[in-house]
């Protein structure tokens, strides 16, 4: 009888262990509150993913980002015609140029690597380092009219000659009348600057190997990504603390936060004669704000397309995703020579986490592996965001 | 999911009313009169942590909390517990003091007050684990695995322990009770609310002079208010200092049912073989919630573990397989933003662990065991090695 009672059991328990051998653990999102939220503009955004923050001065539309898309990519929008927005943001660069420092219309060197645009309309704050610029809208003008340092280059002077050049061209008509209809007139800098902001705000990218690898698709995820994934996200390492979220950045902002923060971090990139200075003008937030606990603070830049923004930091002073490695494993950077020299691993005003980490080469590489993981081919290559002025093969723009 | 238990409660009653074995009646199992004490201890060899580093452990997809810290690599003191117990007549007093896995501080686990009202009813209370499943108040020394079953760890918290009373009743080898909780500690959570806990059981067990057998059945419900993974917190004297983070609250339902079993039989010579193991299923429906996000939030998780052993003269074999299966969705604007913060995706595959051991007993007091565990349950597949020893020393009373 007990042998009897016992195969019962034993059989059940096995049935029991065979149903549950099938792999089928899911998590499934429902975002679909916002996605369907009724906004006549189509974000490329997962369900996964909450949307940005809208700005009730400058609706999203499909027509303001094509004609922001047209502005984008137009030469003419400079001073001398000579630079357009995607001379510095190149798409096939995740938005940037490749140079260590931007070059404005007329030479001149921007003080700072021209950043990527990618996911722009999630940052809690704009540029490198402006806690008071918080919309695209106020950002796109600094570029566009800017004098120091010069970029477009556009002036109170020359600017009836760059609305004169607009004009000229027979597409906008309809572009502005499409973005703006019941408004007039259209070639004003105001509607200028917002269809902009509409198409950079636009430009978001969320298809990348490791998105993939979170709905279940490793075919370009394997090992040595998820084990540079627990690095990433490791304590050892500290990356995912400035680096973390959805956005790989800790300042960011969408619709469903309430209170946002604006956070910015030293890396100890520099430490001039070891008072814990930056070069100027390059000092970070305190050329924003003047006090010195801001001296060299810097937002982190989100991290989604980074193998193929080069060079890095907002000055571009490291050249590449291995140097970017060894100087975080480092603690900061020690320049033992020249006007700059000083140990910037002792920068009193650097950021805690940044404290240096032992490294193999093995986890360097699959640290590496991880963050090209990060990289949206379709978001380099969509042509939803390309040169709309290539369809017509014109020499102009 | 839920077919499936109901089809497997189904087929224990079944199991359960085809029984024809008598019972005789045993008494109630208490301490022995007066007062006694264990000590135990228990240190590893680990050739591999379950995690990198500092990180914050999370079997993705699953709500975890509690005490469920993960081994580190390396020589470390797993366990260390003294259990006092003493009894005059019908009323006894238990306290265990120590630390267990994962934690550095010693910390009094255990007060419990009971009193056997009749042969047949004892009332317990006091801070104590439950008893639902047996498995509930087992430590890694109890048992031939260094490491807490998985199922424990991930839906537990590595043990329910919380005040609390408890009715419990043996009639004829059917074990019953019922357990009340404050409610305090994970699953449930409770904060400047009246929300509670509760569970109720039921077991059978058979032996004869070579068998043994016992099948039960469990149901667990705890109301969470603002419960957060408080392993992670600022304020727990736990956490690594580099690893706390911002917390994010469940408040809803959780709701668990669960079997168990195990059967051991003893063979010619000093041979003996056995199989124990749970299915538990966890439901929780509810809300996550931070300082800026929202979600609402449903999860099933089923958990299975099973061990069979092998035993002669004082070599012991056992193989102990675990999994979880998650299913989860979260709803809400703010679904993508939490999934991510608490490493709700799920894997693809479900979270697995293999463990082979062996264990040599070299007298009543020592043993010693080599495992080789196949670990799956964060995105890394991992091969971990380990030696440990288990020394348990009665330090008073009987046996000294």
């Amino acid at each position: 009888m007990f042998i009897t009672l016992s195969m019962r059991a034993l059989s059940l328990t096995i049935l029991l262990f065979l149903a549950a051998c099938r792999n089928d653990s899911s998590t499934k999102l429902h975002q679909v509150s916002t996605a369907l939220s009724g906004e006549a503009f189509l974000w490329t955004v997962p369900l996964n993913m909450p949307l940005p923050k809208l700005n009730p001065d400058n609706p999203m539309s499909e027509a303001k980002f094509q004609l922001g898309r047209h502005l984008f990519y137009d030469k003419n929008l400079s001073g001398n015609g000579t630079l357009s927005c995607s001379s510095c943001h190149q798409q096939d660069k995740a938005f940037t140029d490749g140079r260590t420092v931007a070059i404005g219309s007329t030479g001149q060197s921007h003080p700072r690597n021209a950043q990527a645009l990618v996911n722009v309309a999630y940052y809690a704050s704009l540029t490198w380092a402006n806690t008071s610029l918080v919309s695209v809208e106020q950002q796109v003008f600094i570029p566009l009219f800017g004098e120091n340092p010069i970029e477009h280059g556009i002036t109170q002077d020359n600017w009836p000659m760059v609305v004169a050049r607009l004009e000229a061209e027979p597409r906008y008509t309809a572009l502005f009348a499409a973005a703006f209809p019941s408004e007039t007139p259209v070639f004003t800098q105001e509607y200028i600057t917002k269809a902009l902001a509409v198409f950079v705000k636009g430009l978001t990218s969320f298809n990348s190997a490791y998105d993939r690898h979170l709905s279940g698709d490793n075919t370009q995820y394997g090992a040595s990504e998820q084990r540079g994934q627990s690095l990433f996200f490791g304590e050892k390492m500290e990356c995912f603390h400035c680096h973390g979220g959805y956005n790989f950045s800790d300042s960011t902002a969408d619709r469903t936060m309430t209170f946002v923060n604006r956070p910015f971090h030293n890396t100890g990139l520099y430490n001039i004669d070891g008072s814990g200075k930056f070069p100027a003008p390059n000092r970070g937030l305190f050329e924003a704000t003047g006090k010195t606990s801001d001296m060299g603070r810097f937002r982190a830049p989100t991290l989604r397309n980074i193998a193929k923004t080069a060079p890095y930091m907002h000055d571009g002073s490291v050249k590449d995703l291995s140097a970017v490695v060894d100087f975080y494993a480092a603690g900061g950077r020690n320049i033992e020579t020249g006007e700059l020299h000083g140990d910037g691993r002792k920068n009193p005003f650097k950021d805690g986490f940044v404290t240096g980490f032992v490294v193999s080469e093995q986890e360097k590489k699959d640290l590496i592996s991880f963050l090209e993981s990060l990289t949206d081919e379709s978001f380099l290559t969509n042509p939803r965001f390309s040169n709309p002025w290539d369809l017509r093969g014109s020499s102009s723009r | 999911m839920n077919n499936f238990v109901k089809s497997s409660v189904l087929s224990l009653g079944f199991f359960i009313a085809s029984r024809s074995y008598a019972h005789s009646f045993d008494d109630f199992i208490l301490p022995p009169e007066g007062l006694h004490a264990e000590l135990s201890v228990s240190g590893a060899y680990r050739s591999d942590a379950l995690i990198e580093g500092n990180q914050r452990w999370v079997v993705p997809g699953t709500l975890m909390g509690g005490e469920a810290y993960p081994s580190e690599a390396g020589f470390g003191l797993d366990e260390l517990f003294l259990t006092p117990v003493y009894r005059k007549e019908n009323t006894y007093v238990m306290l265990k003091i120590g630390r267990h896995l994962g934690s550095e501080d010693l910390e009094l686990e255990h007060v419990l007050l009971g009193y056997r009202l009749n042969n047949y009813l004892a009332l317990e209370g006091g801070k104590m684990a439950a008893i639902f499943t047996p498995y509930n108040g087992e430590h890694p020394s109890d048992t031939c695995f260094s490491s807490r079953r998985l199922v424990y760890d991930a839906l537990w918290g590595g043990q329910f322990n919380d005040t609390g009373l408890r009715l419990k009743s043996n009639i004829g080898g059917l074990d019953s009770g019922l357990e009340l909780w404050k409610g305090s500690r994970f699953p449930a959570k409770e904060k400047d609310t009246e929300k509670s806990a509760y569970d109720v059981y039921t077991r059978y067990s058979v032996e004869d002079e070579n068998h043994s057998l016992s099948v039960g059945a469990y149901y667990f419900r705890a109301d969470a208010n603002a419960r957060d993974d408080s392993r992670y917190s600022a304020t727990h004297s736990h956490a690594p200092a580099a690893v706390t983070v911002d917390p994010t609250y469940f408040d809803g339902k959780v709701e668990t049912k669960g079997l168990m079993g195990s059967l051991s039989t003893k063979f010619r010579g000093d041979w003996s073989a056995g199989f124990l193991g749970e299915i538990t299923q966890i439901q929780q429906n509810g809300r996550l919630r931070d300082a800026t996000h929202q979600a609402d939030f449903e999860n099933q998780t089923m958990g299975l573990w099973g061990e069979l052993f092998a035993a002669v003269q004082r070599e012991k074999f056992s193989f102990r397989a675990e999994r979880l299966k998650v299913k989860s969705d979260v709803y809400g604007a703010a679904a993508g933003v939490l999934a991510d913060k608490l490493k709700l995706q799920a894997m693809g595959e479900d979270p697995y662990r293999n463990t082979l051991s062996y264990e040599h007993e070299f007298d009543a007091t020592f043993r010693a065991r080599v495992e080789w565990a196949k670990d799956f349950t964060t995105l890394v597949k991992r091969d971990i090695y380990t030696v440990s020893g288990v020394w348990t020393e009665t330090v008073f009373g009987i046996g000294h």
